[in-house]
């Protein structure tokens, strides 16, 4: 280690010890919790809105990243967590790049190691990159999934070299957003990944412009099933809680407004959601539904959206209320039940909630606080829920991948 | 309603975590309370075994027919929602399971959809049709590790096996008779246990959640089914990618451990694979499997000796402790295990896995790895 990087180092730690605010340009949270029986890393790399060849490359990256990276090999890596059950994991969403350490609670510094290696010394060989490739070309998404998402990614044109660009210019520390939980003492996470990252920089001046490529979604369905979302506009700031609310309000149970239309008076579908969708700063209000292959479906994104809309038109405080009520109880109680379009949310559990601690700073400016996420929805009036979900609505792009054309 | 409780067990964890009140109510049914304090949610998890009444060709999927029918005559939603609430249900092969979500607080609506849930009615025809039409619906959307593991269980146990989805022809068959039938000998006391989980009085919970059952009737005169042993075999199905699927014995035995163990051990070599296991006190399956075409996990599995196997054996046992503790570690979580256990034997606890995974041997864990092995296992190959 050389004199410069211990100078840092000492600065910083000294600029701990003063309160000042930690240097690491992104964001860093320590919550020790000294009855934890281990320790778990949730980390996040946040991305500007992707194209479809930034998230082919994204999606490789994820796959890859496992490979190996600075001291771990693939065998290494595993080991150091899968040995004391929590397998590391790395999940490519539309938005953001999400790694899930655990390692044992006398072992915290390994797992921050590994991902500081991750972060910032991925392998990415030839090897780990064609068998990303292999397995997401060959992968058949479940039905629900490509209603989610129903983009067609072109992971076949995405060279090696690509993804690893994808990687130097994103994965960046600015972009990242990780909480620490584990029986630590307090200070012990900061200051050694403080350390570890004392020479991580921005590669500033050589960030690639956003990609412009439209997103085109699958030419036809992978499954006995069409599927159709709705996408509306993209919300940011502080209309993200009102767009929260219309989600509940619209997707959110069997009162909600696509259960009682979509599956209960139309019978169009089993499942159906609202939900929002994380992209690019914000988020966008989205419909999505699945269903066997219709005559007349070519047609239902239209019809569906008009029926909706007019169902908005007669909310009634009962409905608002509803919402807010589903909405308190699962922001406090169940994650996994928010309506956010993050694959991978289990339960209540303490790792869900380390996430969304990671997440929602990212991509709000605010701490993830449901109480005062919940105090926000509450001061959003009847109109204002309707003119959010009609808005969504009536700005929504439809996207309908067939059934039928597959047979 | 009212009636005279049967203290079955009063256990233990007074105090500063919490503390369980079991009840076995005159019908035969089980209500067990946990305290959580704390906790922002209630949760009560009504589950209804399928002893009397196991899936059949001729009836294959009049289990399912009739969640679907229950929970839409219950109308227990509106009220329950209202209130901060959810209701979803979900049939099993060995079960039925009803799960009510509330805030802290509102364990009267909680209670009030319970008792909605199991509160008797007829279904007409029509209803029958709507209901096999959502279903038809529901099982499009069953995804390729579904459509493998069931490929699994009917090679391993054939009628025993089949799939809890149902068949969509023999659903639409149904009378309202049959659905009646098949609702007695589902809700009836001794195939009924309900676990509530909360912050909240046991004894008041206990009191509320017995009156909501206490007019269940009692055994539907029927034998207990219970599940043969499997066999090996082997399955094709529509589907991307491979399984392999290992025969256990109940989730109490000493072969579900081992196999678990093998199982997530296997699966961690394995990058993008998934293991499937529903706990049950029959004999049953654990599915290792891939999704992507040519994952190389029949390769892998059948090409592994005693020198590649050893040193998975910590490491099976530590993801099974793991697995273990995630199916305890949240109040909902625990509450499910322990009822999906209840309804069929209210002698066993979930402990009893983490009994047995703590006395798995390296001999046993070899066994269960080569419970995989294409001798002794359900291979099952997905294809166009």
């Amino acid at each position: 280690m050389g004199g410069g990087m211990l100078t840092s180092v000492a600065l910083l730690l000294a600029m701990l010890r003063q309160g000042e605010p930690v240097v690491f340009p992104g964001r860093f949270v320590e919550e020790s919790v000294p009855n934890a029986t281990q320790n778990e890393i949730e980390a996040l790399v946040l991305f500007r809105k992707l194209g479809p060849r930034d998230r082919a490359a994204e999606e490789l990256l994820a796959g890859s990243l496992l490979g190996g990276a600075k001291g771990y090999n693939h065998d290494e890596m595993r080991a150091a967590t899968v040995d004391i059950g929590e397998p590391l994991r790395v999940q490519a969403y539309p938005d953001c790049l999400r790694i899930t350490i655990g390692t044992a609670s006398n072992d915290l510094e390994s797992g921050l190691e590994i991902l500081h290696a991750l972060l910032t010394g991925a392998d990415l060989s030839d090897d780990s990159f064609a068998a990303a490739r292999e397995s997401l070309v060959f992968q058949r998404k479940g039905p629900w999934e490509q209603a989610l998402d129903p983009a067609d990614l072109p992971f076949r044109k995405i060279t090696r070299h690509e993804m690893e660009m994808f990687y130097n210019q994103n994965v960046v520390p600015e972009a990242t957003s990780i909480v620490v939980t584990g029986p630590y003492s307090p200070g012990q996470a900061r200051s050694a990944w403080l350390e570890l990252v004392s020479d991580w920089q921005d590669p500033k001046g050589v960030r690639m412009a956003p990609e412009i490529e439209r997103t085109t979604p699958m030419s036809s369905s992978q499954g006995p099933v069409s599927t159709l979302r709705l996408q509306g506009p993209q919300v940011t700031g502080s209309t993200i809680p009102v767009a929260l609310l219309a989600a509940y309000a619209l997707g959110v149970g069997k009162e909600s407004s696509v259960f009682r239309i979509l599956r209960q008076r139309d019978r169009i579908s089993y499942r159906q959601e609202a939900y929002l969708q994380g992209e690019g700063p914000g988020f966008c209000l989205c419909i999505a539904t699945a269903f066997l292959p219709r005559e007349d479906e070519a047609g239902l994104g239209e019809r569906i959206r008009a029926e909706l809309v007019a169902d908005v038109e007669h909310w009634s405080d009962v409905d608002r209320s509803r919402a807010l009520a589903l909405a308190s109880t699962t922001l406090t109680g169940w994650p996994n039940l928010v309506p956010l379009n993050l694959t991978g949310l289990n339960g209540p559990s303490a790792q869900d909630r380390s996430f969304l601690e990671a997440y929602w700073p990212m991509k709000t400016g605010e701490a993830w606080n449901p109480a005062a996420l919940l105090s926000e929805m509450q001061s959003v009036s009847l109109e204002n829920l309707k003119k959010m979900a009609k808005s969504a609505l009536l700005g929504a792009q439809a996207t309908l991948v067939s059934a039928k054309a597959s047979g | 309603m009212s009636f005279s409780w049967l203290l079955v067990g009063l256990a233990a964890v007074q105090g500063a975590t919490a503390s369980y009140q079991t009840i076995r109510l005159p019908n035969d049914a089980v209500v067990l309370v946990e305290r959580t304090p704390k906790a922002s949610m209630i949760t009560i998890q009504l589950f209804a075994s399928s002893k009397f009444v196991p899936e059949a060709t001729l009836t294959h999927g009049y289990r399912h027919l009739l969640e679907h029918l229950m929970a839409t005559a219950s109308e227990a939603d509106k009220e329950l929602e209202a209130a901060g609430g959810l209701m979803e249900a979900q049939t099993y092969r060995d079960c039925m399971k009803y799960e009510i979500i509330a805030p802290s607080g509102a364990l009267d609506a909680a209670v009030v959809a319970l008792r909605r849930i199991v509160t008797p009615h007829t279904y007409g025809q029509d209803q029958i049709a709507t209901e096999v039409s959502t279903i038809r619906q529901e099982l499009a959307l069953q995804d390729d590790a579904d459509n493998l593991a069931n490929a699994g269980w009917k090679a391993a146990y054939g009628e025993d096996g089949l799939s809890p989805g149902g068949d969509l022809d023999v659903m639409a068959q149904a009378t309202p008779e049959d659905i009646q039938s098949v609702q007695a000998a589902t809700f009836c006391g001794p195939a009924v246990a309900v676990v509530v989980a909360g912050d909240v009085d046991t004894a008041v919970a206990a009191k509320l959640t017995a009156d909501a059952i206490a007019a269940l009737p009692r055994s539907p005169d029927l034998p207990e089914s219970h599940r043969p042993e499997g066999k090996p075999g082997n399955a094709q199905v529509q589907a991307s990618g491979e399984a392999r699927c290992a025969l256990v014995g109940g989730f109490d035995r000493p072969s579900c451990a081992a196999r678990m163990a093998a199982a997530l051990a296997l699966a961690s070599q394995l990058d993008g694979a998934f293991v499937t296991y529903t706990p049950t006190l029959e004999p049953g399956l654990v599915t290792l499997g891939r999704t992507d075409a040519g994952s190389g996990l029949a390769e892998y599995i059948d090409g592994l000796k005693r020198e590649d196997m050893e040193p998975l054996y910590q490491r099976g046992i530590a993801l099974a402790r793991r697995w273990y503790q995630i199916q305890m570690s949240t109040p909902a979580a625990e509450a499910d295990l322990r009822a999906r256990l209840l309804c069929a034997n209210d002698a066993i606890r979930p402990d009893a896995f983490l009994n047995q995974l703590n006395a798995v041997s390296l001999e046993n864990f070899l066994d269960g790895v080569r419970a995989f092995q294409v001798k002794n296992a359900v291979t099952v190959l997905g294809g166009p």
